[in-house]
């Protein structure tokens, strides 16, 4: 009688007091802090030496579209064709759409607020992506405002050679963003 | 339904036969695992299913989020996945539910799981999205996320004539719509005038512009024309699916466009065999970001004619509780855990269609589409149409 009891005991589950209400308090920081060696490959190669020695913007046309992209890229994004020719680019160009960024986090080029734009340059058929500096972002004007790139001196062969692009004055039409 | 589109024969029809959803929002108190655990045998139990009638399961995920490489191993376990077909796509949650559909559509399988689960707090967003980005020719900008929707916005603006009242209404129209959706994470209503007093984080955004970030799971079950009516007397149907991706570098697209969401729609709408979504279809759930997002959206799902977004938005034509009914459950705008979101989009459109949305259930409801998308700016889009007559 007495050892079955026991057994009953033994057999009555057990909850530790308490246990789910710290669920939510207990947490563990954790961080990911990967290096990556990202290569340029054999078009940004070519792209980027020529921000450091020329200070020259170079695109590609695309074989079967006949697009002139910049930055460029070896294939196209859309017709799965070479984009082997290189096509010279003015380091100026239209404003086609540009946004003000004010969040401050890690692995910008200049510390916020700062304007982040998309020009359309002079010889190609898509937008480029960079910073507007030298610019109060009441007076750009989307189709309109020029703007032209500000070099480094000590360029590396990379994006940020250009530190930005400043406007230069308008035009009376321009790009409207995107490619259609 | 009648229309001029003939619809696409499928080799077998499949249907979802159940679901189940945490109630979203900050789940501190659970792990992913334990999210998933909960859901999934939510989800069996109601259509009296154990862990091993089901043959394939299908999921989505991001490791970088989760801050584990593949990330679905450590899930195997509490969605019953031992010893199973098992898949995992680095992509929204929709698309765990279009490989869900092929598996058991190829006949290969007749009862599949399909799951996603995300926790949204658990890392800074803000610095994961520079990663969606180039790293040799975008990346050292700077852009993120918040730029990349900042950026298609403005494009918006400029092009439809949206302005940051349009957006904030859009907000309002969605958090005013999830007060009645007890699953839904933002449940307090927001006036357009909080919206636009709030802070800004990249012009034109404003905080409460776009989705505030959720934690949240859910879990559907697929299954063959032969085994759905043996589980339940409202199976609802998958008969449109249309997948389409944008260029990679955003140089390259039309950006407030959302070219790929017409082309996955084309293609949806032609395996459902409709024409007119607008009239054919009663209920929609779309994956808009932001408000200038939701109206865009009403474009590119041809809703409304190009440029007329805002126009929609202030008649009140579209929206939540329009004549044509956008996120009645208050979308994404409302319930946002990254990735999970798409798949809740398509939980909701079963649930509309299974006479199951309680508060927001639109009535009489019998076609319904949901919409998800990837990648930076919405690179990739995918569309779902449902039905609970077959069409």
């Amino acid at each position: 009688m007495a050892e079955d009891s026991k057994k009953d005991e033994n057999k009555k589950s057990k909850t530790p007091e308490g246990s789910e209400e710290g669920a939510g308090k207990v947490r563990i920081k954790g961080y990911l802090n990967l290096p990556y060696d990202w290569t340029f490959g054999r078009c940004a190669t070519v792209f980027f030496k020529g921000f450091r020695d020329d200070k020259k913007i170079w695109g590609t046309r695309c074989s079967a579209c006949g697009m002139v992209t910049v930055p460029p890229y070896s294939y196209c994004g859309r017709c799965f064709a070479e984009c082997r020719e290189w096509v010279e680019i003015k380091d100026e160009g239209v404003l086609t759409n540009f946004v003000v960024q004010l969040l401050d986090y890690p692995g910008q080029p200049v510390n916020p607020p700062f304007i982040l734009a998309r020009i359309r340059l002079d010889g190609s058929d898509i937008d480029f992506t960079h910073v507007i500096g030298e610019a109060d972002a009441k007076d750009l004007v989307v189709g309109k405002t020029r703007v032209k790139a500000v070099w480094r001196e000590d360029r590396t062969g990379i994006l940020t050679d250009i530190k930005y692009f400043k406007p230069i004055g308008s035009e009376g039409s321009g790009g409207s963003g995107g490619t259609d | 339904m009648s229309g001029s589109n003939k619809k696409k024969k499928m080799n077998r029809g499949v249907a979802i036969v159940s679901h189940a959803q945490t109630h979203h929002g900050i789940l501190k108190n659970l792990t992913l695992g334990e999210m998933v655990f909960d859901t999934v045998r939510q989800a069996l139990s109601k259509v009296g299913l154990t862990w091993q009638d089901i043959d394939s399961v299908c999921n989505a995920g991001v490791d970088l989020i989760d801050g584990k490489s593949i990330s679905n191993a450590p899930l195997a376990g509490p969605s019953g996945s031992y010893q199973k077909d098992e898949s995992k796509t680095e992509e929204d949650g929709i698309m765990a539910a279009v490989n869900g559909f092929a598996r058991v559509a190829s006949g290969s399988f007749d009862l599949a799981l399909v799951y996603a689960a995300t926790h949204g707090h658990t890392t800074d967003l803000e610095q994961w999205s520079r990663l969606l980005y180039e790293p040799v020719l975008l990346r050292p900008l700077g852009m993120n996320e918040t730029i990349g929707l900042a950026l298609q916005a403005a494009d918006y603006m400029n092009r439809s004539g949206a302005d940051s009242e349009d957006s904030a209404r859009a907000v309002a129209l969605s958090r005013d719509a999830a007060t009645k959706n007890q699953f839904a994470h933002m449940r307090d209503p927001v006036t357009i005038k909080e919206v636009i007093n709030s802070e800004e984080v990249c012009t034109p955004l404003h905080k409460l512009d776009y989705a505030a970030t959720s934690d949240g799971a859910v879990a559907l079950i697929l299954a063959s024309e032969e085994k759905a009516s043996g589980l339940t007397d409202r199976p609802v149907w998958i008969e449109g699916i249309g997948n389409a991706l944008d260029p990679y570098h955003i140089g390259r697209r039309n950006l407030s466009g959302l070219d790929a969401c017409r082309v996955a729609m084309k293609k949806a709408l032609d395996m459902a065999g409709l024409d007119d979504p607008a009239g054919q279809i009663d209920v929609f759930e779309t994956s808009a970001p932001t408000g200038y997002h939701e109206m865009m959206l009403f474009e590119a799902l041809s809703l409304c004619e190009k440029g007329h977004g805002p126009e929609r938005i202030r008649s009140g034509e579209i929206g939540p509780d329009g004549k044509i009914k956008v996120n009645p459950s208050g979308g994404m705008l409302a319930t946002n855990p990254p990735v999970t979101v798409g798949l809740i989009r398509l939980l909701e459109a079963y649930l509309q269609l299974s006479g199951q949305a309680h508060g927001h259930q639109v009535a009489g409801a019998k076609t319904a589409l949901a919409h998800g998308s990837s990648g930076a700016c919405m690179q990739s889009h995918t569309i779902m149409i449902l039905s609970s007559e077959g069409l």
